[in-house]
């Protein structure tokens, strides 16, 4: 048995030393204080620790991070994820994804439950400018006693609007509940009939609905669906980042508690540095049935350490062009090396080529939210170089003479004294 | 034991200089000791057909072989990777009769641009009837990509050239490259850029060898 406590020091080290390992490696661990607060119930603050990291490679995505509270004089694991995702490569505007997630929520020894879950995605990408997603797969949670597998299928759309990116997303959640006569503590528990919603005499403490009973002597079978329609918005400028998402969830009053009817939250994000950042939000959150969260009024105050903000999660954008290039830089080091430094954001790699790595594509270091860097030993004298953003085309790097490459496209001429 | 802890942190350092340097990207690129394997046969045989007529003839091999190799990174099909590898042995050639053969490597490099891009002969020539040891490598990088540019290819010589005869120091052409570049984005017409901007050049230029800023400073002077 793992000490909480232990794992996520491990986890924060691991995130911490991950630094420079590769470009494709990016970090975060936010500290600072909850408060949160249930229907009902006293509002609990709460110091959390929360690293994450995440590995990028061409087609696949992998990715760990979770969350340690102090809640009165103990630490706690209050939640870990893994997660995968598996993509196709572009053709004609489409692409595929696999993802797959392995959770655990672990809380005040009342909620304790594990959750794997697989969801296939077909992406349709119009350039940069937005896409569209259809998908669906299915959720199984153990040691929950209220559902015993998930059945999800919905579809999303993006769009970008200047420095801001546009999203909304429609889920159809299908459950299966299972709940034992009696719980885990021993409480008695009813299975409930289509007018008497089940209510949970101890864990989440969510109330739960039916629309369809059958009992057993051991247990209560039901079958419930809702949707979730969620629109969000972020939005950068400069080193302020804006997040914000609504949602609204459809279903009968069997089926959604009026406390997670509807729900709203916002986030700021001001990075003080390319690497240190304020954060601050607050709102509500719906109930999570399949993991027995209950519905949240929450806010947050913290600072986040990062090696690059874990960028867009499950939007597989199609690759950026060199305007969203905001500098480009070659400075020559004392070492007698070169050091080329892009800054560019919203990107996941970032390469170069030239004649000085006999045209082997160098992947740059992330340094920071926005900040790519390479050090090289470039001679003196007339160079070739090209650019390229997450995988898309070679191209002339912004500020740079530039000449045809004799293959349908252009180099830059870097000029090395 | 304690010798054993004392030693532990110089083998950890040990293990991870080594595998530092086994991941720097040229460490990486130093264990690639046949860059053609990148190559098919029938196009690697052509392109050694082509470096081997360019060593007898006197002119470099390298750039021929970074031709190749930056088709197969792009890439393109072998057809068009021998024939941009037989463009650039050609533009070397040309290069030669226009400018004889006491070049650098980016002289060479420039000038092979240069005559790719478009800029004739003759007009590479009148460089050299002018040199008298004067650095050629900017004026040429500048001038190559004024044409590409769109910049009339007679208006553009003649301006690089009389800037180059007035001892226009690195400084001077890339101001003036980064200014004309402008006003093309901002949507001038390519001709009247160039000759307005060289309206503004003082008679007496920058000395030859004066420092050039990096990119991003260039890009801040130009719009002072």
């Amino acid at each position: 048995m793992i000490e909480p406590k232990a794992a996520v020091v491990a986890l924060t080290f691991v995130v911490l030393a991950s630094h420079g390992a590769s470009a494709q490696i990016a970090s975060k661990v936010q500290a600072g204080t909850i408060m949160t607060q249930q229907d009902g119930e006293v509002p609990a603050s709460i110091f959390s620790v929360a690293p994450g990291i995440r590995v990028d490679l061409p087609y696949l995505a992998l990715a760990a991070h979770g969350s340690a509270w102090l809640t009165g004089q103990q630490w706690q694991i209050a939640d870990g994820t893994l997660s995968g995702s598996l993509l196709t490569p572009t053709v004609s505007h489409w692409r595929g994804e696999l993802i797959g997630n392995a959770s655990r929520a672990f809380f005040d020894g009342s909620l304790e439950n594990d959750q794997v879950d697989a969801q296939a995605r077909l992406h349709m990408l119009f350039a940069q400018r937005g896409g569209i997603w259809v998908g669906g797969g299915v959720a199984r949670p153990w040691r929950i006693a209220v559902v015993s597998s998930v059945d999800v299928t919905g579809g999303g759309a993006w769009t970008r609007v200047g420095d801001a990116m546009l999203s909304g997303t429609y889920t159809n959640f299908f459950f299966t509940k299972v709940a034992a006569t009696r719980d885990s503590s021993g409480a008695t528990q009813s299975c409930g009939t289509r007018n008497e919603p089940l209510s949970l005499s101890s864990g989440a403490g969510s109330s739960l609905s039916s629309s369809s009973t059958s009992s057993a002597a051991t247990d209560c079978r039901r079958q419930s669906r809702f949707s979730d329609i969620e629109g969000s918005v972020n939005w950068a400028y400069g080193w302020f980042e804006l997040t914000g998402q609504a949602g609204y969830r459809f279903g009968d009053s069997y089926d959604v508690t009026p406390d997670s009817r509807r729900w709203a939250a916002g986030t700021a994000v001001l990075w003080i540095t390319n690497r240190v950042a304020a954060v601050m939000g607050g709102g509500r959150v719906p109930a999570n049935p399949s993991r027995g969260l209950p519905a949240r009024n929450y806010a947050n105050l913290g600072l986040m350490l990062s090696y690059s903000s874990i960028p867009r999660t499950t939007v597989p954008v199609a690759p950026l062009t060199l305007a969203a290039v905001k500098d480009f830089e070659v400075r020559p080091l004392a070492t007698g090396t070169q050091k080329i430094t892009v800054r560019v954001g919203g990107v996941e790699t970032v390469e170069v080529m030239g004649d000085f790595s006999d045209w082997t594509p160098l992947v740059l270091m992330r340094r920071g939210r926005d900040l790519w860097d390479i050090t090289l030993p470039v001679t003196a004298g007339v160079h070739e170089i090209n650019l390229r953003l997450d995988g898309g085309p070679w191209l002339a790097p912004p500020g740079l003479p530039t000449r045809r490459d004799n293959f349908s496209g252009d180099v830059g001429l870097l000029v090395v004294p | 034991m304690t010798l054993v802890r004392s030693r532990t942190p110089r083998v950890v350092l040990r293990a991870a200089a080594l595998l530092t340097a086994a991941m720097h990207p040229l460490a990486l690129r130093a264990q690639d000791p046949d860059p053609l394997a990148r190559l098919d046969p029938n196009t690697r045989f052509a392109v050694e057909v082509i470096m081997d007529s360019a060593r007898v003839a006197g002119v470099p091999m390298r750039p021929l072989m970074l031709k190749a190799l930056e088709g197969s990174a792009k890439h393109a099909d072998n057809r068009h990777i021998i024939a941009a590898v037989r463009s650039v042995f050609h533009a070397e050639l040309d290069v030669r009769v226009a400018l004889g053969s006491a070049l650098n490597e980016s002289e060479w490099a420039a000038a092979g641009s240069a005559l790719q891009s478009g800029v004739p002969l003759e007009a590479l020539a009148k460089f050299r009837a002018e040199r008298a040891g004067k650095p050629l490598t900017r004026a040429l990088v500048v001038l190559t990509d004024l044409i590409q540019r769109g910049v009339p290819m007679p208006e553009a010589s003649s301006a690089i050239m009389q800037l180059w005869q007035r001892g226009a120091g690195d400084g001077d052409f890339y101001g003036l490259w980064k200014n004309v570049e402008q006003d093309i984005l901002s949507g001038q017409n390519p001709g009247t850029a160039l000759q307005q901007r060289m309206r503004e050049i003082p008679a007496r230029v920058t000395p030859p060898g004066a420092k050039v800023p990096p990119a991003s400073q260039e890009s801040n002077n130009s719009s002072s």
